[in-house]
């Protein structure tokens, strides 16, 4: 039996060793954070002051210039852009896009219809296109990046690691599979 | 006697299921509740939207220059800064704005008779607005570009009197505090008020980001510059008076939390108080209510009761220590303790509200802010002494014969709209 003078001193290590677990967990969080957050709040609407803008039918939008669309936007339109067209992080297309020239869609960005392009394509890490993707240059697809449907390029196609077309890809140059470095 | 112990182990399980259901509804349960959405409907109704500010030189700049890119139609838009007796350059500021846009508009509050506190500065916009639908928000807040077609759409509804979008935290990463806030306002908009809307209960006004029927605000007499929390008053007012309330989740507006632990005590002490205020003045009234439906009672009186909660534990935790080490104890004693120890513990010390706010933030498609919920217990225990310091100070005010008590403000910094980076 342990002597009385021992029992007070082994509760206050069982009641350290406790609080020692129960907050383990967020102080691993508060030093090195790898949680996604803050929640970004989705915009539904587009800042398209200063451009030339046509209404086609009901869902159509034109824009007659090149366009960037900001970072976590959240769009109901068809798109179709006389120009070039970059495409935010983060941003959810809910329609198609077509594009006169160059489109480069940033990382994690999602259209959920189809994209065709006049010029090449950039996919950025984790961009999904739940449709089709038609591409007059070459594609680039990024790691981890998704196209639902085929994807037609008139030019090279290069895919990243983790990267996928679940039906057909026609190409009239190459297609490369790459290996991105470990980092 | 075992009656008196037996009662906070009864209503805080009542608690804890009140947690469960919200959560599990949060989760899985889609009611028949119409939704509107602005883009199906051409209902576009004048509105007046209050900002209230004193002393928000930091932040008012922010929100002005968001309310001139508002996609709501502009000849049916006034924005009514109240510049509440400032001493700073928020006067300034606005007149910038008001010169440049013609539906922004300013009223100025001299110093002594402004800073009163926001129902009152509230009262005075009202006076200015022509709107059918007057919304408010906070000079520190953020919205949305769409929100007030969001939040519009709702009044289509002649039942609707108030309808609550989400806040939604924006400086999160800033200190422990505005970590700890962000997801109480997980727990408390994600979950708590989407369920309350989906089960037709009690959705609460939250002072901030809402739009009431002007007609109704007039019916009721404005807001009541006598209490703290005029935001819980008005939600109260607008049941008892007949009308619903609406929660939209999609109608988002960041915030700027508060950063440190001292204004986390003033900010919760004001709202612990008015809540009180609201209880005491609302409670006879709810149950007697021909208005309301059971169940809305039932959500109501728990509702209104919240801020009592965290009293009632510490008072039982210390009777029952007082008397456990004091005497020897009777075997009833032995068994309160055992479901008392339980019912905290699963009321608002850890799984449920816990499960709810991780609900929330599963929902949000958050990924390790999971990690951070024991912290809420030190938020919780903070909260006992809040409440008990705002019942003593409530009391000692009615005793003296104080009908209104102090509004204290709480001091934004700014650095709210560093984190916001929607491409503007």
């Amino acid at each position: 039996m342990l002597p009385i003078l021992w029992s007070p001193i082994l509760w206050i290590f069982t009641l350290c060793g406790f609080a020692f677990l129960f907050f383990l967990l967020p102080f691993v969080e508060l030093k090195s954070p790898r949680d996604n957050g803050p929640r970004r709040v989705a915009e539904s609407t587009m800042g398209l002051k200063g451009k030339k803008v046509l209404k086609l039918g009901v869902d159509t939008i034109r824009i007659m210039n090149d366009m960037e669309f900001p970072s976590d936007l959240e769009v109901k339109a068809n798109i179709v852009v006389q120009g070039s067209l970059v495409i935010g992080d983060r941003c959810h297309f809910y329609g198609s896009i077509k594009a006169s020239d160059d489109v480069d869609i940033r990382s994690n960005a999602l259209i959920e219809g189809s994209l065709i392009a006049g010029g090449d394509v950039k996919l950025r890490k984790g961009a999904v296109i739940r449709g089709s993707l038609d591409a007059k240059g070459p594609v680039n697809l990024g790691e981890n990046s998704f196209v639902g449907l085929s994807l037609t390029s008139s030019g090279d196609v290069e895919m990243q690691r983790g990267a996928k077309v679940i039906k057909n890809i026609f190409s009239q140059g190459h297609i490369r599979v790459t290996r991105t470095p470990e980092t | 006697m075992s009656f008196v112990f037996s009662l906070p182990v009864l209503v805080l399980s009542a608690y804890l299921v009140r947690h469960y259901i919200f959560t599990l509804t949060a989760l899985y349960y889609r009611s028949g509740q119409p939704h509107y959405t602005p883009h199906g409907l051409v209902y576009h109704p004048t509105v007046s939207v209050l900002i209230p500010a004193h002393n928000e030189e930091k932040v008012i700049r922010g929100i002005l220059q968001r309310t001139t890119e508002l996609t709501y139609p502009e000849d049916k838009l006034e924005i009514i800064v109240i510049d509440d007796g400032s001493t700073d350059r928020t006067g300034e500021i606005v007149e910038e704005f008001a010169e440049k846009y013609e539906y922004i508009k300013v009223c100025h509050r001299d110093v002594k008779t402004g800073g009163e506190g926001k129902p009152a500065a509230l009262n005075e916009g009202l006076k200015h607005a022509t709107g059918e639908i007057v919304f408010c928000f906070d000079a520190d807040y953020y919205p949305q570009r769409d929100i007030l077609e969001k939040m519009a759409a709702f009044f289509i509804d002649p039942e609707i009197g108030g309808v609550q979008g989400r806040v939604t935290v924006s400086n999160e990463p800033e200190t422990l505090v505005t970590r700890l806030v962000a997801l109480e306002r997980i727990g408390g908009y994600r979950v708590d008020q989407l369920a309350r809307d989906d089960l037709r209960l009690v959705p609460q006004l939250g002072g901030t980001v809402l739009g009431v029927r002007r007609s109704l605000l007039e019916f009721l007499g404005e807001w009541d510059p006598n209490v703290l929390a005029e935001d819980t008053d008005l939600t109260f007012r607008i049941y008892l008076a007949g009308f619903k309330i609406r929660y939209v989740n999609e109608a988002e507006c960041y915030e700027e939390a508060v950063k440190d632990v001292r204004s986390y005590w003033c900010q919760r002490s004001r709202w612990t108080k008015g809540h009180m205020q609201c209880a005491f003045k609302h409670l006879w009234p709810l149950i007697r209510s021909r208005n309301l439906r059971l169940r809305e009672k039932i959500d109501g009186v728990l509702l209104l009761n919240i801020y009592f909660v965290p009293i009632l534990v510490g008072l039982a935790w210390i009777l029952g220590l007082v008397l456990y080490s004091l005497f020897q104890p009777p075997e009833w004693i032995t068994f309160f303790w055992a479901s008392m120890s339980l019912a905290v513990y699963s009321t608002v010390g850890n799984f449920a509200p816990f499960f709810e706010v991780a609900m929330g933030a599963y929902l949000d498609k958050r990924e390790r802010v999971f990690w951070l919920m024991p912290l809420l217990l030190l938020s919780f225990l903070y909260n006992i002494l809040i409440c008990f310091k705002a019942l003593f100070d409530l009391g000692v005010s009615r005793a003296v014969g104080c009908k209104k008590p102090a509004w204290r403000k709480t001091v934004h910094s700014g650095t709210g709209n560093n984190y916001i980076s929607n491409g503007n």
